[in-house]
């Protein structure tokens, strides 16, 4: 049973957060039970929770009643299904109250699984977290963690450190935090090292904080997660954390925070190097690029703002590298501005000591090496890399663009164009507009059956003649209007023209498809002469563009000139 | 007209002379439109429902006997349905669709306004930087982008470029066509 969890909780962190919710579920469920007894919450959230998700997801499992006397191994268990429960709730973005629930539950699974022993109190913690509000008893709770020596506590304290820590750095994190499937492996393994790791550093929150920060940066990496605004209970959560420790943490979660670690594993493992030096990863994560293309979404005030901006970027939900924001400028804008940036470890750290200033800007563009910081210059930048992106784009459209360079000449070269192409639509709309007055006058002619030189047994077929026709807007799925006249015209006619081949084979696939009712036809009747030619034109424009389409049926332009074909067109139709 | 689907009756509509409701009242896209707007406006599928719409537009329009009254309306209708094929999601489409509108209301009003500045505009014009006057003439060519910004309007540009390019591609089609198509009516006459 107890290996079932840590497989599962293996198998997470690859899929998707949501793919993530189906693998536990079937062993994770009866941890939820195990723990229910212990803790009392648990019910109501499990509750919420699944008023959310999908309700067979834990329903099923509810009524499997299994009890587990070891809470160790339910509790990395517990931990996956509770982050495979928050996945699921926060896959559900609209309902924020019961991921607040969830978070204080996780909050609180955290707490338990540490002290298995000391089950009251992650109790009263949870409980506290619930009530939203019980100072004391959060400060107690985290006191006491940190005050024990012990490995149990000691996980209990990184545990609590990191959710606290987390609570503290970001409301939408805690989200990401919570769907991060990565986590629950996380969990597993922390309680697969043994706390014998966690000892040597678990005593200082900081370390904690920047392992926490550590394994939100890669939650944030994914794809869209929902920010949910979870932030009256992370406030009080992060004030219930400490000042000083908060501030600390901050910091260094910031820095964390930018490290782009995509893989979760890799966070793992870089963090029982690092986690003791808390400045040494600060410079590595300067060396790491995220892009940040914040639209100005969490705009959370409090503590760390540079946490929130890391967030934001979790909309890219790229492994790619994201630029830090360099927390100055107001740029608002909606483009984001990828740039090559190398990273300024100065820069990187004035920002980061930072953390009351409030995220203004949308855009979080990194200076490049040796060029201006302030926020002057950059709105400038990212200004200039749009227009040059949108030259670029032009200098693509517009045929001879590619010798000229500068915005002037390049303007010149548009602005001739769309002059020249003005030009051409004008003079082809009065070459059309003496085709269409020429067509009127001859229009007449066509209605007579002799007009149908090679047709005239067609002609004589009214009736038919409209289902021919009316499948040539059909060729583009509008009602057809049109005579099918014209359409036996048009292989006389344009015998000489090239498009014969299309015409005809685009007449056949008319022929094939679908026909409308002959309302248009009563219509199309009474604009005979013009019918005549815009069906003509219909069916001529079909036949030139129609290379791409319907080439298949083989057409004999001969059936066409017999009689029998109509009848022939009438069973397909 | 129950047949004919709701463009054929838009541009009935629009071709006569009487107040309209606008089909495209939906777009309330800003102006920042995205770059892949241009990309349809390539496809083969595209042209040829807007040839199939302008065939049938001029079909409906009442032609005058005038050539360049005819010119201009054929050009007016092509520029119109090209702006219904746009969907509404360019400046440049809303604003051509937005000119007949303007004519009823306005008629000649709006036309003699600008006149009088015209003078001190110019001058006040050649004192800008090139980039500036180019930008500009642009604005004036591409329709209803008069006070937009700069990366607005290259946007704006890109899109009405690829949607006259294939305007100019899909009347020529139509225009070869046809008057590939005329030579034998001629002869019909005298055949008869």
């Amino acid at each position: 049973m107890e290996n079932q969890f840590f497989l599962n909780a293996g198998v997470s962190p690859t899929p998707h957060p949501l793919h993530f919710e189906p693998s536990p579920p079937p062993s994770s469920m009866p941890s939820w039970q195990s723990l229910s007894p212990t803790m009392g919450i648990q019910p109501t959230v499990l509750n919420c929770a699944s008023g959310q998700t999908q309700d067979c997801f834990y329903n099923p499992s509810w009524d499997k009643s299994t009890d587990h006397a070891h809470h160790r191994q339910f509790d990395s268990s517990a931990l996956s299904s509770l982050v495979s429960s928050l996945a699921a709730a926060s896959s559900n973005p609209n309902n924020m109250s019961n991921e607040n629930f969830i978070i204080r539950e996780l909050v609180g699974k955290l707490g338990a699984i540490g002290s298995s022993d000391e089950i009251p109190h992650p109790l009263a913690v949870a409980s506290s977290y619930m009530n939203n509000g019980n100072s004391s008893t959060n400060t107690s709770c985290y006191t006491t963690p940190l005050s024990s020596p012990p490995k149990v506590h000691c996980l209990v304290n990184e545990k609590l450190a990191n959710s606290g820590g987390k609570s503290m750095a970001l409301n939408s994190s805690v989200a990401e935090f919570s769907t991060d499937p990565g986590f629950a492996e996380r969990a597993a393994k922390f309680s697969c090292f043994g706390s014998r790791s966690f000892s040597d550093r678990s005593v200082q929150l900081r370390v904690n904080n920047a392992e926490l920060a550590q394994r939100s940066a890669p939650v944030m990496e994914h794809g869209k997660l929902p920010r949910v605004s979870s932030s009256p209970l992370l406030k009080t959560l992060g004030s219930q954390m400490g000042t000083p420790e908060n501030k600390n943490s901050a910091y260094q979660e910031q820095e964390k925070m930018e490290v782009t670690n995509s893989q979760e594993e890799s966070t793992i493992s870089e963090q029982t190097p690092n986690g003791e030096t808390g400045v040494k990863t600060s410079q590595d994560v300067n060396s790491r690029k995220r892009k940040a293309s914040s639209k100005g979404k969490a705009k959370e005030t409090s503590n760390s703002i540079n946490p929130t901006k890391g967030v934001e970027v979790s909309d890219d939900s790229n492994s790619k590298r994201s630029k830090t924001n360099e927390g100055e400028g107001n740029e608002n804008g909606t483009v984001k501005v990828e740039e090559e940036s190398k990273a300024l470890d100065g820069k990187q750290n004035k920002s980061n000591s930072k953390p009351p200033e409030p995220p203004k800007d949308y855009i979080h563009v990194r200076a490049r090496r040796g060029q201006a910081t302030d926020s002057h210059s950059l709105a400038e930048r990212v200004r200039r890399e749009k227009i040059s992106e949108r030259m670029k784009l032009l200098q693509d459209l517009v045929p001879g663009c590619n010798k000229v360079t500068g915005k002037a000449l390049m303007l010149d070269e548009i602005i001739n164009y769309v002059q020249s192409l003005q030009r051409q639509v004008e003079f082809l709309s009065m070459k059309l507009a003496s085709v269409n007055t020429r067509m009127d006058l001859s229009i007449e002619s066509l209605t007579s059956k002799d007009v149908f030189q090679s047709n005239n047994s067609l002609a004589t077929h009214p009736n038919p003649i409209f289902p021919l026709d009316s499948s040539a807007p059909a060729f583009y799925g509008h009602q057809p209007q049109q005579n099918p006249v014209i359409h036996n015209n048009i292989p006389n006619r344009t015998v000489s023209h090239c498009s014969v081949d299309p015409l005809d084979t685009s007449l056949c696939q008319n022929l094939g498809m679908q026909l409308s009712p002959l309302n248009g036809f009563n219509e199309g009747s009474s604009q005979f002469p013009l019918a005549f030619s815009e069906d003509d034109l219909n069916t001529i424009v079909q036949m030139g563009f129609g290379q791409t389409v319907n080439r298949k049926t083989p057409i004999q332009s001969p059936s066409f000139n017999g009689s029998n074909n109509v009848p022939q067109m009438k069973v397909e139709l | 007209m129950a047949s004919f689907d709701s463009s054929d009756s838009e541009t009935l509509r629009e071709q006569s002379n009487h107040k309209k409701r606008r089909k495209i009242g939906h777009h309330t896209a800003a102006d920042h439109n995205s770059a892949a707007a241009a990309v349809p406006w390539r496809s083969d599928a595209e042209q040829r429902i807007y040839s199939r719409r302008l065939v049938e537009a001029l079909r409906r329009t009442p032609l005058s006997p005038a050539r360049p009254r005819a010119a201009g309306q054929v050009r007016e209708t092509a520029d119109r349905v090209l702006a219904v094929a746009a969907r509404g999601r360019t400046r440049w489409s809303r604003a051509i669709l937005a000119r007949r509108r303007k004519l009823w209301t306005h008629h000649e009003k709006a036309k003699k306004a600008p006149r009088n500045g015209l003078k001190r505009t110019t001058e006040r014009t050649n004192r800008l930087p090139a980039v500036q006057k180019k930008t500009r003439v642009l604005s004036r060519l591409v329709p209803g982008c008069q006070k937009i910004s700069f990366p607005n309007l290259l946007e704006e540009a890109m899109d009405y470029i690829s949607a006259l390019e294939m305007q100019v591609r899909a009347m020529s089609a139509i225009a070869e066509l046809l008057s590939a198509a005329e030579p034998r009516r001629p002869e019909s006459p005298a055949a008869r």
